[in-house]
């Protein structure tokens, strides 16, 4: 079973890489040399913010777009065009199709990321002129974005098992952002009452929390980062995505695919 | 009964399986041939142990002749090359069932000739080979038993010999002149004048009394020959009743 997995997740990883999908890892590193040489003549004593809030923001967004766009290809292209056959006409049961693709996909985005945090370390060397121990923190604002993209990933399998590309891609960049504001939608819940207040809480409960995934601004303030979030948030985004691509494998499961 | 044992984990092993539009059936399509990408990959799905799965995408390379191929990815095959190697990834695992959708479509002369030796290969080694085609001369040349499918429906199935042998032979009748007796179109014969010379197509049966038609009106015999049925012979056959009721009620 898992060297079928592998072996989906590692081609999967090939494929994108070989459709050039890390190319947009030059865009970054652009990016991160235009903001280190500009930060440093316009800011004042702010350097390290600023490197710290771009280059992790430029991480999240780049990754949440190749998330997305290439998830959404991941199980509907295979359908579309039938190329699904030649692998389920092998020993792979359909839930090691899905379950491959979900890794080979994280890992691509996990190399992504890797690549664009030796980035963001060389912009913030460029601007300080030494690492501080609170740099470390920096590490941690990563592997939450990396969850983000664990869960983002799930959900576009989900959506992209029983819709087409373009309805998936709306739904998994809808469910970010209104994920990214879900604090606001719990506050919001706490202030309502009756029906709406069920509505919301429920709503607020459903959609993934990504405001608790990101604490871009706070490393970027050289704050710690407790270990209990680091706990809950690693419990709560492996839970969600395995919610997320249970589904998926169940919707996948009972597709017609003739 | 197919559907379990293929469904089923350790029968699904035994199977092999390509279809048509190779660009679109074997993804991804950047992955190299020569140093066996595409052919590991799809030999580790099917179960092949990582420790023999490149020596035997290299034999299988080698048997489909792509062994000295360049190193160049898929997308870049011709549409021959990449039935071969489809053929190939198919037959890797040592399958003892394989299924063919065509495996000859849109081929050239010599494409067609080396996949259909591959086939014949495959059969000599015992393995029992399902394709599809919409040649029938192939099915006909390749086949032990054919099934012939219309619209869905099962029209029947045999050996090539037991459906060729409910179609009525036939013998084909040349004469010289370009006169067709009106008595050779009473017997059911498709009459054809070439030039100076005339052929008729009849039932084996009315073969004694064309020839009487013909020695009645003095014309000069030049040849009678049997002719063999065909495969599309017996489809013709089979199709025609549906399609003359189908015009009928148009």
């Amino acid at each position: 079973m898992s060297s079928r997995v592998f072996n989906i997740a590692f081609n999967t990883f090939r494929e994108a890489v070989r459709d050039r999908v890390l190319y947009n890892l030059v865009a970054f590193a652009l990016l991160m040399t235009g903001a280190a040489i500009l930060v440093g003549q316009i800011s004042i004593d702010i350097e390290r913010l600023v490197v710290v809030n771009l280059g992790l923001t430029a991480v999240s967004l780049f990754g949440m777009v190749i998330a997305i766009f290439i998830g959404i290809g991941l199980v509907s292209k295979e359908i579309e065009k039938r190329t699904l056959y030649t692998v389920l006409s092998r020993p792979v049961r359909r839930w090691e199709f899905i379950v491959g693709k979900f890794f080979g996909l994280a890992g691509t985005l996990i190399v992504n990321s890797v690549c664009m945090a030796v980035g963001v370390f060389a912009a913030l060397f460029y601007v300080s002129r030494h690492f501080q121990s609170a740099d470390g923190w920096v590490l941690v604002g990563l592997y939450f974005i990396i969850l983000q993209f664990l869960i983002v990933t799930s959900l576009t399998l989900l959506f992209s098992s029983f819709s087409s590309p373009l309805l998936s891609a709306v739904f998994a960049f809808s469910l970010f952002v209104i994920g990214s504001f879900s604090e606001d939608l719990r506050g919001f819940a706490s202030m309502t009452r009756g029906i709406s207040k069920w509505l919301a809480t429920a709503a607020a409960y459903l959609v993934p929390n990504f405001s608790a995934l990101n604490v871009i601004s706070s490393v970027a303030h050289q704050n710690s980062v407790s270990g209990q979030l680091i706990v809950y948030n690693t419990a709560y985004a492996l839970f969600y995505a395995t919610m997320a691509l249970s589904g998926a494998v169940l919707i996948f499961e009972r597709r017609n695919l003739k | 009964m197919a559907a379990i044992e293929i469904q089923g984990l350790e029968k699904t092993y035994s199977v092999g399986f390509w279809r048509k539009k190779p660009k679109l059936a074997l993804r991804p399509l950047n992955l190299k041939v020569e140093d066996g990408e595409i052919l590991e990959y799809y030999g580790r799905l099917s179960g092949v142990d990582s420790k023999t799965v490149s020596r035997k995408a290299s034999e299988m390379l080698e048997r489909v002749g792509l062994k000295d191929s360049a190193n160049v990815q898929l997308r870049k095959f011709s549409k021959g090359m990449l039935q071969r190697v489809g053929i190939a990834q198919a037959i890797l695992h040592g399958p003892r069932v394989v299924f063919f959708d065509e495996p000859m479509s849109g081929l050239d002369p010599m494409g067609r000739r080396e996949v259909r030796d591959l086939m014949v290969e495959l059969k000599r080694e015992g393995k029992t080979v399902f394709f599809s085609t919409h040649i029938l001369s192939d099915a006909e040349a390749l086949c032990d038993r054919v099934a012939i499918v219309h619209k869905g429906e099962l029209q029947g199935v045999g050996a090539v010999a037991e459906l060729t042998s409910s179609v009525g032979s036939r013998v084909e009748l040349i004469w010289r002149g370009t006169i067709v007796p009106a008595a050779l179109q009473g017997l059911g014969a498709e009459c054809h004048v070439t030039g100076d010379t005339a052929r008729a197509l009849i039932p084996e049966s009315s073969q004694d009394a064309a020839l009487d038609a013909l020695r009645r009106e003095r014309l000069h015999l030049v040849s009678v020959m049997p002719v063999r049925t065909s495969l599309e012979d017996y489809f013709v056959q089979k199709l025609r009743p549906a399609q003359t009721m189908a015009g009928s009620r148009a």
